[in-house]
């Protein structure tokens, strides 16, 4: 079967707008969009660009808006996709070229949740920290992110305002402010409290439906608001 | 390598997270937060039943929404408390809502903080007009006269 694909091109070294562009691609139903665009570039028009790196959905480079909703390009389909697809970068993000954005917004509100467990207390043993198998499953579901900004970038709120921490922040303070081992959850709730935290989440419910590893994000939301309350921060 | 600066396509309003003042927690985002949640469920209730009364149950009675329409209702301490509430709930929420579409797309300070004050000011000012007419409404009054009447 034949696929048009739709993708909206931007080359910021002509254009003044992006521009939508058309192709015919030979595909099988069990194709993924990735494969697609992968035939554009390297059979139709070698200037197509995107990213892509493990192409088996465990990265998180491809995200991409197809048919109106963020996924995985190297997940998605053919079959599910239909005869008729539309492709275009993730939103609220600069545009660098096609398919590409410059993704520096996302990682500043990740570095700032500092995404790694602290603790400079010795383990008891000397050895490892221990936890129970119910410590545990408290951060099993956002320990899963793959940081491929599908959430942050399909919330409203990060498109009006990329100063909003996002959804994708949230998740990954999550995972270590419910950690029973790590010790910096009172920083953490701090910048979750702020202004631009998550008191910004309009709970639309957006990036639960845009994450690739259906990670309950406003039930993590939600987690921290009531550990904010719990710490006693107003 | 050609070095032409293009515009980006999107102007962050907030480039960098990096060089803002030290995160704060805000109580006063959280009381809101909350606020917009309960008052909104609430919401739900008191306008569904506001609007049953006020569209369906009239027509079905064959009534008509007049000043004796309203001395009725208001004669009865629950219809008042029914309405100050729905008037007082619908108003701050739908104030808020605004104040925080604002801050979403007004990124200019000294223009979002204008925005913000008049909104403040003028949905004051209506809030209070229309609480201080369920609060003062005397039902033994006659209507009123005048060119609506």
């Amino acid at each position: 079967m034949d696929v048009q694909l739709r993708i909206r091109r931007y080359n910021p070294e002509a254009d003044d707008e992006p521009h939508w562009e058309e192709y015919t691609v030979p595909a099988e139903p069990n194709d993924r969009v990735l494969d697609l665009l992968h035939h554009v570039k390297w059979y139709q028009d070698g200037t197509l660009t995107f990213r892509r790196s493990c192409a088996h959905g465990v990265c998180g480079s491809d995200a991409m808006l197809i048919n109106g909703r963020n996924r995985l390009a190297c997940e998605y389909l053919v079959k599910d996709a239909g005869p008729q697809i539309t492709v275009e970068a993730i939103r609220g993000m600069a545009v660098l070229k096609d398919l590409l954005v410059d993704m520096e917004p996302f990682w500043e509100s990740y570095r700032q949740v500092k995404p790694f467990l602290v603790n400079d207390e010795i383990p008891v043993d000397g050895k490892e920290r221990r936890q129970s198998p119910a410590d545990r499953d408290r951060f099993e579901d956002t320990s899963r992110c793959i940081l491929c900004a599908a959430c942050t970038t399909a919330c409203p709120v990060f498109w009006a305002d990329q100063s909003y921490v996002g959804p994708a922040a949230i998740v990954n303070a999550h995972r270590f402010i419910v950690d029973s081992r790590d010790t910096a959850k009172e920083e953490r709730l701090q910048i979750m409290a702020d202004p631009d935290g998550v008191w910004r989440c309009r709970t639309t419910f957006n990036c639960v439906e845009a994450c690739p590893r259906d990670i309950k994000i406003t039930r993590a939301i939600l987690e921290v608001t009531a550990e904010i309350g719990k710490a006693g921060l107003r | 390598m050609t070095t032409t600066t293009r515009r980006p396509r999107t102007i962050y309003t907030n480039p960098s997270r990096a060089a803002r003042p030290k995160p704060e927690a805000s109580g006063r985002e959280r009381f809101w937060w909350y606020f917009m949640r309960l008052s909104g469920l609430a919401l739900v209730f008191l306008a569904l039943g506001h609007m049953f009364i006020m569209h369906v149950l009239v027509e079905l009675t064959g009534g008509e929404i007049d000043f004796a329409f309203v001395q009725s209702r208001w004669g009865t301490p629950f219809w008042r408390i029914y309405d100050f509430l729905l008037l007082v709930l619908a108003f701050v929420h739908g104030a808020n809502g605004a104040r925080i579409v604002i801050g979403d797309y007004v990124a200019n300070r000294t223009a979002r903080n204008f925005l913000i004050g008049s909104l403040l000011v003028v949905s004051g000012i209506w809030l209070i007009l229309g609480m201080a007419v369920i609060v003062f409404f005397d039902p033994n009054t006659a209507p009123p006269v005048g060119p609506f009447s």
